[in-house]
């Protein structure tokens, strides 16, 4: 049996009035929708399921710190064969993708669903302070710096300093990325920003100000991966895991080990395009976790798009823009089009409609190989994908 | 009512931390077999392999490694404080730790910056070591 594992099913949550679930939703319900459009997507239902990944927020204390358990009464599967429930922050699903390739590979499963589900936004349980003073946080929250913002505005400051990339060269990035989003109808956020706009909203962290920040929304996602003969007889063409790279260094922002240079992406990038057999510029499409501005900047670099310190020159000129010669985020990212908490699963999402041909409007001209980045935490987890149509 | 600032949850790798900075002392973990300072993580240092490890009180001086000025505070209990600095500091024995720059000069911080330790006492159970500029 040909067990190559690849995805054949997507699905977002659709949100209205700037990033809001509908008023009768829950986590759940959220979940449940997705898994059941990705499913229909692909011509599979619940019962072909066999392997579970889950994770999120919610339901916590609570049920929710066992979610891979409550996924599975809830959805009614039944003896599952593989169950995946890790969380290092935002980068957690393409994490799920890498350890769902291996379990399908060898055979522990077949069909496996990749849940994600927040109310984040209408449950107003987002806030900057009220984190326990824990561990190797404890100093941090005592000298009440805001998480996540204010870790993320440590690294963006030292990064200036040694480079001397500027406020523009973030705003770049912010700009570049609402163009994209004007272009995709669930996007939060669907008026152009311009430059000006984006340097004079408020201070959040220096250098960090509302602009450089992903928003505050509800959301979700689910993913359906599967072996490559199953796929035969499925709606979709398979979308080929071609390469993956996992990496991690802190938790803390201050005990990253250069804040200016995100060398776990470096690391978790390189494994991606060895086992890929690829190299950078055979990438049409780049999807990265776009937390803040900064997350971008640092992880253009690390991977290798431009020369560390050179992202100040790679990004001038809108050149991620629509129309640009590199395209990055077409989905409005999550400063523009939404940030439910954990993002990374929409990085998965989108190059998978890119490379069906399913984003109208903001499609790019044949695709064929894309990138996914995820950065968790205080920039203490990374993980890369490389998604292709075309199998090794 | 007023919120109350967040407290450290005190634990077997901060206690002496807390304890000293009661005593106006700013002490750290020092690796014996390594000469290397740290505190909580051994993230930065080489100090994981080593066996042999104490507390030893330090200079309290160092530099900026970076910094940020808050204008959203952490909750509600920092926004009387707004808008003030957080930063990572290269103490100089090695060691990084996050704290708090006191100025009354908040546009005129830069990375690089040395600094010297100052002890703000909360009550008699809780002192916060803190920072200033060292010219």
């Amino acid at each position: 049996m040909d067990r190559e594992p690849c995805i054949v099913g997507v699905t977002d949550f659709p949100l209205q009035d700037r990033g809001r679930a509908a008023v009768e939703n829950s986590e759940l319900t959220i979940q449940k929708y997705c898994a059941e459009k990705a499913l229909n997507q692909a011509g599979l239902k619940f019962s072909d399921i066999d392997g579970l990944a889950v994770a999120g927020m919610w339901g916590m204390p609570g049920p929710g710190m066992m979610q891979p358990n409550v996924l599975v009464e809830y959805l009614g599967i039944k003896a599952p064969k593989w169950l995946e429930g890790t969380n290092i922050g935002g980068s957690t699903f393409l994490l799920h993708v890498n350890h769902a390739y291996q379990a399908i590979k060898s055979g522990v499963c077949d069909t496996v669903l990749i849940l994600y589900g927040s109310l984040q936004k209408s449950n107003m349980s987002r806030v900057l302070g009220d984190r326990p003073a824990l561990y190797s946080s404890q100093f941090e929250v005592v000298s009440g710096l805001p998480l996540p913002v204010g870790a993320y505005a440590l690294a963006a400051q030292r990064h200036m300093k040694t480079y001397g990339s500027t406020r523009e060269t973030l705003a770049e990035i912010a700009v570049a990325t609402r163009s994209w989003a004007t272009m995709n109808d669930n996007a939060a956020f669907q008026t152009p920003l311009s430059m000006d706009e984006v340097m004079s909203s408020k201070p959040i962290a220096t250098p960090l100000h509302r602009s450089d920040c992903c928003l505050v929304t509800d959301g979700g996602g689910a993913i359906v991966i599967t072996t490559r003969e199953k796929s035969k007889d499925l709606k979709t063409k398979p979308i080929y895991i071609r390469g993956f790279g996992e990496s991690n260094s802190h938790s803390s922002i201050n005990y990253m080990p250069n804040m200016d240079h995100l060398e776990i992406a470096t690391n978790s990038s390189k494994k991606a395009f060895n086992m890929a057999n690829l190299n950078i510029s055979d990438i049409d499409l780049t999807m990265i976790y776009d937390s803040f501005t900064i997350t971008v900047l640092l992880t253009l670099e690390a991977i290798g798009f431009c020369k560390l310190g050179e992202g100040k020159d790679f990004l001038q000129n809108q050149r991620t823009a629509p129309g640009g010669d590199f395209a990055l985020n077409t989905n409005g990212g999550g400063l523009s089009y939404c940030h439910p908490g954990m993002y990374g699963i929409f990085t998965i999402i989108e190059s998978a409609r890119q490379l069906w041909g399913l984003c109208g409007e903001r499609q790019l001209k044949n695709p064929v190989n894309a990138l996914c980045h995820g950065t968790g935490g205080a920039l203490s987890s990374s993980t890369t994908l490389i998604l292709s149509k075309e199998s090794n | 009512m007023e919120a109350r600032k967040p407290r450290p949850t005190i634990d077997p790798d901060s206690k002496t931390y807390w304890e000293a900075a009661k005593s106006n002392k700013l002490m750290i973990q020092h690796s014996i077999d390594t000469n290397e300072y740290f505190l909580y993580s051994k993230q930065l240092t080489n100090a994981q392999d080593s066996i042999n490890i104490e507390w030893k009180e330090v200079s309290g001086l160092g530099e900026i490694y970076s910094y940020t000025i808050i204008h959203s505070p952490a909750g509600p209990a920092f926004a009387n404080e707004v808008p003030y600095v957080v930063a990572s500091i290269t103490l100089n024995e090695g060691a990084r730790i996050i704290s708090n720059i006191i100025t009354d000069n908040i546009d005129d911080i830069s990375i690089g910056d040395k600094v010297r330790v100052v002890f703000e006492k909360q009550d008699d159970e809780f002192t916060i070591p803190k920072f200033i500029i060292d010219k």
